[in-house]
């Protein structure tokens, strides 16, 4: 099986009991939402890098392995070096150093710093959010925020019951795109070909099987709903509650003053 | 020869759902035998078999065939070895019947008169009309694409051939069909034949030595009537023993001289030497 793919956690809920675990699902919905938005927002590299370490922090307070984080974070890692090389050589400005034809300057060294901690935040918050928040929890907050949809006559629960069902099925179709990887390589298809256009072509014999596959899952799945009276409207009643508590007041707070405090040191040191 | 060295393999490693699948196993695998795997679902049979032709690499330990280690990372597969993985109706993808067999051979780079006469001897193998050749695969019943997933290992003609639980979800007739066949392939090719499987019919009736495995260890291995001896231990850890064993081990219970046997086959002979024995008296 492909390395890779054997033991991504992309989407995977990991359960340890931790503080970060327990509170309110809107909450931490909400804190990944507003700091997509901040960290987009960020001009300068101190504010990126101060979120990067507050982001560390949480996920020592989650109790979640860094190894689990880089294996996320190393997906953006070829996107990432792509763009640094073109960057780093194109922006224009006051020259650090030369490479034979080549001007490495200032303003792109910063630029592209900048871009990879943008990235490196982005997929760590989003990526803590999964890592803490259950699925069920997650539909919850979904449904919570997917309220107004009501007014247009829309079902707040139908939308979030797809969202999760999308979030859920993640994992599992990566462990099935393993398998079918494993089957094919066990009948010789060229992954490991030199040939870029036979490395290529051997994909196909994947992409067919993992369409098939999913989409009789989603019939199983749909049927195995209908069967059970599943109607996603609004006349339904709520097993788990939400409420907002004390914890979930201390973390309001906390998340409060990261983020204008990280505003405030962005704007303060306007293009440091 | 296949051997297992001190192998052990962890999935998701130093993440908390950590899964030692595999747990310091040493096994040998002789030319021209045929080994039984059994063990409850979960016990780490699929990741036992995986290693084989290096789909999967050990955590630690090393895997040998005729002397030369194939778990090197990096290293590709070793297609002396063909497995046909659990549920492999997953892996059909191709428009015919025919170019889905022929996966394996042509990615071998075989001329087309050799493919076509490995197809048809495939087809042959399982028991496949030759009328469904030019038809779509996903067209057919789940028995039908589970033998034609079968037959595309089959076409490649490895040494080793391994069988990830092959019969489950398959009809009576069309399980002992496919096993009888590769009974008689082995027999006839000297070909090393691993089988994992759940059915201890079908282990006592085809398979010269078991493998037991339970929570990632190998905590039994002998021959068939070895094994079947201690029907105990076997419950113990989830596994049953034949149901015909059973029927003698009550009669010995009962005060009869019979032996223990596991097979419809040795219990018919154990039988009328007995009914001989009783009229005799
Ligand atoms: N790709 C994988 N990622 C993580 N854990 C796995 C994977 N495949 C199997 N496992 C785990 O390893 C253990 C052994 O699985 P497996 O070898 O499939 O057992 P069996 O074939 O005997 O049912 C199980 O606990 C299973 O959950
Ligand atoms: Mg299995």
């Amino acid at each position: 099986m492909n390395p890779i793919l054997q033991e991504v956690t992309l989407g995977n809920f990991l359960q340890t009991n931790s503080v970060v675990h327990k509170i309110d699902p809107r909450l931490k919905l909400g804190s990944v939402f507003v700091y997509t938005i901040l960290i987009c927002m960020f001009r300068g590299i101190y504010a990126l890098l101060l979120t990067f370490v507050a982001l560390l922090a949480v996920y020592k307070g989650a109790k979640i392995p860094l190894k689990a984080l880089w294996k996320n974070l190393k997906v953006i890692v070829p996107i990432i070096t792509i763009a640094a090389m073109v960057n780093i050589f194109l922006i224009p400005g006051s020259v650090v150093f030369e490479i034979w034809f080549l001007k490495v300057t200032k303003e792109g060294l910063i630029f592209t710093l900048m871009m990879f901690f943008r990235a490196s935040c982005l997929v760590s918050g989003t990526a803590l959010l999964t890592f803490t928040t259950s699925p069920g929890s997650l539909v919850d907050a979904l449904e919570y925020f997917a309220r107004p949809v009501r007014m247009f006559g829309g079902s707040p629960n139908e939308i979030a019951m797809a969202i999760s069902i999308a979030i859920r099925f993640v994992p599992t179709l990566f462990t099935e795109l393993g398998k079918i990887i494993a089957a094919q390589k066990s009948r010789v298809a060229p992954f490991d070909s030199p040939k870029l256009r036979e490395r290529l072509r051997a994909y196909l014999p994947v992409i067919v099987p993992l369409f098939h596959i999913t989409s009789k899952r989603a019939e199983d799945l749909a049927c195995a709903m209908e069967s059970r009276c599943y109607a996603g409207n609004n006349k339904r009643t709520k097993f788990r509650i939400l409420r907002f508590g004390t914890l979930d007041f201390v973390a309001l707070v906390l998340m409060l003053v990261c983020a204008v405090g990280t505003f405030w040191v962005d704007r303060w040191r306007l293009y440091s | 020869m296949i051997v297992y060295e001190n192998v052990t393999h962890i999935y998701n490693r130093g993440l908390p759902n950590q899964q030692i699948a595999l747990d310091d196993v040493n096994l040998r695998f002789e030319d021209g035998e045929f080994v039984g795997i059994i063990g409850r679902t979960g016990s780490g049979k699929s990741t036992l078999v995986q290693h084989m032709n290096g789909l999967l690499k050990p955590t630690t330990g090393r895997i040998l065939m005729d002397g030369k280690d194939v778990s090197i990372k990096g290293l590709g597969i070793n297609f002396n070895v063909g497995i046909v993985l659990q549920n492999p109706e997953d892996q059909i993808f191709e428009q015919t019947v025919f170019k889905e067999i022929a996966f394996g051979p042509q990615n071998m780079k075989l001329d087309s008169g050799e493919i076509k006469r490995r197809v048809a001897m495939a087809m042959d193998f399982v028991g496949l009309p030759k009328d469904i050749l030019e038809t779509s695969p996903f067209d057919l019943s789940g028995g039908q694409k589970r033998r034609i997933a079968i037959a595309s290992v089959i076409a490649m003609q490895p040494r080793v051939l391994v069988l990830d639980e092959p019969t489950s979800g398959l009809d009576s007739a069309g399980k002992k069909n496919i096993l009888q066949r590769i009974y008689e392939h082995h027999k006839k090719e000297k070909t090393t034949v691993v089988l994992v499987s759940h059915n201890m019919e079908e282990v006592a009736q085809y398979v010269e030595r078991v493998v037991v495995l339970e929570k990632a260890k190998v905590t039994m291995e002998g021959k068939v009537d070895e094994i079947f001896e201690k029907p105990n231990e076997l419950r113990k850890i989830g596994l049953d023993i034949p149901r015909i064993s059973v029927a003698f081990l009550k009669l010995k219970e009962l005060g009869y001289d019979v032996k223990n046997v596991h097979t419809l086959k040795q219990a018919k002979t154990e039988f009328f030497r007995l009914k001989k024995t009783l009229q005799e008296r």
